[in-house]
């Protein structure tokens, strides 16, 4: 019949768009590989190559900028230290093999740098959407949205901007 | 008479300044000059004597000299490796890196090398970078370095011998004439390269890959990704855009002080050409003064 024909289309281009808009995973963890745990510089050099960093690469990346190390041996340990910081939402799923979020990052970062705020994230501190604005704002990234996943060239970058913000407003080593 | 002059001088007396009554002029206190021993001499002057510049003498014709790298400056946690080799090793100072290194840098580190004869490489956090040429073939030193990611300080010297210095990245080559410039390339931004103030003009020679594209840059120019031009760049970050031609009054004046007309919905790209393509007519039509094109001139 005519209209099943048009229901089956129409139901194929909903699965079609569902599934196009998507943000495909990342695949598997950089630091999935047990001897890149303890390897700082070899995390890095790896996650060069990543075309999608995913959540778990991030979070051990943002522990990296941190705190200078990242101790946690596994994905549930890192994402457990992120929600008692306030980087990850209680009520938010969060898989290791998923695409890194900006907003994500940007959260973490705005938490780890003493940025100056807007109005609007002083409102709402650990909003992705507005972390991602005020680090677009000082110059940290170009433009980006909060749901853009990231390349690991482009964390690598993030990262470094971050280091040089530090060396210069907090005298850190390294600048 | 005369009552009327008395009066007038009598008048006049009090407007003449009086000078204030000088006050005998009371002894300075004297100066305490701080205790000098008796013995000491004034230090003598040291001459001045400029530096001197390195002077790298040529080869023989034909001649090749493969060259290193020093490690003069470590803070921070840096490795590197040899090029025949995958295991990396904790750099220290003194260490020599031969032609084909890699060079990587954690947060919170940085690097000094000494590359060949005439080169100095400080490689900031986050880095990492190869140096794949180090070497003096006769009169010429040819260094290469390749920065992958990062930030690196380069410092070119003249030393009497042809330098031909070039870096390679990921979306660029630079050819090196100057003696100072930075170089950063990343995921987000891609390259950026910044001279130093006593660059000479074009000192600094870089080449776009993507858009096929040279620039040259002189003295303490920058040129990045988003604006390749350094004098595009220049003009945006000292001034704001020139004001937009539609602020011309009508008989063709400027007025600052009249706000600017909201953009049209419709872009007229003919319009955009002119202004793109410079002349005094910006926004003029280019048909004006046109009108009589095509009819029999006017004879009287």
């Amino acid at each position: 019949m005519r209209s099943d024909r048009k229901r089956a289309w129409a139901r194929g281009v909903a699965v079609l768009l569902a599934a196009g808009c998507a943000t495909p995973p990342a695949g598997t963890p950089v630091i999935a590989r047990v001897e890149l745990l303890g390897d700082e510089l070899g995390f890095w050099q790896a996650l060069e190559t990543s075309p999608r960093v995913s959540n778990d690469d991030a979070l051990h990346a943002l522990f990296l900028l941190a705190d200078g190390k990242a101790d946690y041996a596994s994905f549930t340990a890192r994402l457990v230290a992120a929600r008692e910081r306030g980087w990850v939402a209680e009520d938010a799923t969060v898989e290791a093999e998923g695409a890194a979020t900006v907003g994500l990052v940007a959260v973490a970062i705005c938490q780890v740098v003493p940025l100056e705020r807007g109005v609007t994230g002083q409102l709402f501190p650990q909003a992705p959407r507005w972390c991602t604005r005020d680090l677009v704002f000082h110059g940290f990234m170009p433009e980006r949205t909060a749901s853009q996943p990231l390349h690991g060239l482009e964390l690598l970058e993030l990262v470094g901007r971050v280091e040089d913000w530090r060396a210069v407003h907090a005298g850190g080593a390294g600048s | 008479m005369n009552f009327a002059l008395a009066l007038c001088f009598a008048t006049l007396l009090p407007l003449q300044e009086t000078k204030p009554e000088e006050k005998p002029a009371s002894p300075a206190a004297p100066v305490v000059a701080p205790a000098v021993a008796p013995s000491a001499a004034p230090a003598p002057t040291a001459p001045i004597v400029a530096p001197q510049v390195p002077v790298v003498a040529p080869l023989p014709a034909g001649q090749q000299q493969v060259l290193q790298a020093l490690v003069i400056a470590v803070d921070g946690r840096s490795e590197w490796k040899r090029a025949d080799s995958d295991k990396w090793k904790v750099a220290e100072l003194n260490d020599l890196l031969d032609p084909g290194c890699e060079i990587r840098t954690g947060l919170r580190s940085t690097l000094s090398l000494r590359v060949g004869k005439n080169a100095t490489l400080v490689i900031a956090r986050s880095s990492r970078i190869e140096l794949p040429v180090i070497v003096q073939d006769g009169a010429v030193l040819r260094t290469r370095a390749a920065v992958y990611r990062g930030k690196c300080d380069f410092k070119v010297e003249a030393v009497g011998v042809t330098s031909d210095f070039q870096v390679l990245t990921p979306s660029a080559t630079l050819a090196v004439r100057g003696t100072g410039f930075s170089v950063a390339w990343g995921g987000l931004t891609g390259l950026a390269v910044a001279g130093v103030d006593t660059n000479r003009v074009r000192a600094i020679e870089v080449n776009y890959l993507a858009a096929q594209r040279t620039v040259f840059v002189s003295a303490s120019g920058v040129t990045t990704t988003q604006i390749p031009d350094p004098v595009q760049g220049a003009l945006y970050l000292t001034v704001f855009p020139p004001p937009s031609p539609d602020r011309q009054l009508a008989d063709g004046k400027f007025d600052p002080s009249r706000p600017p007309p909201p953009p049209p919905l419709i872009p007229d790209f003919k319009k955009q050409q002119q202004i793109d393509h410079g002349g005094s007519d910006i926004g003029i039509d280019l048909n004006s003064g046109q009108e009589n094109a095509g009819r029999p001139p006017n004879h009287g």
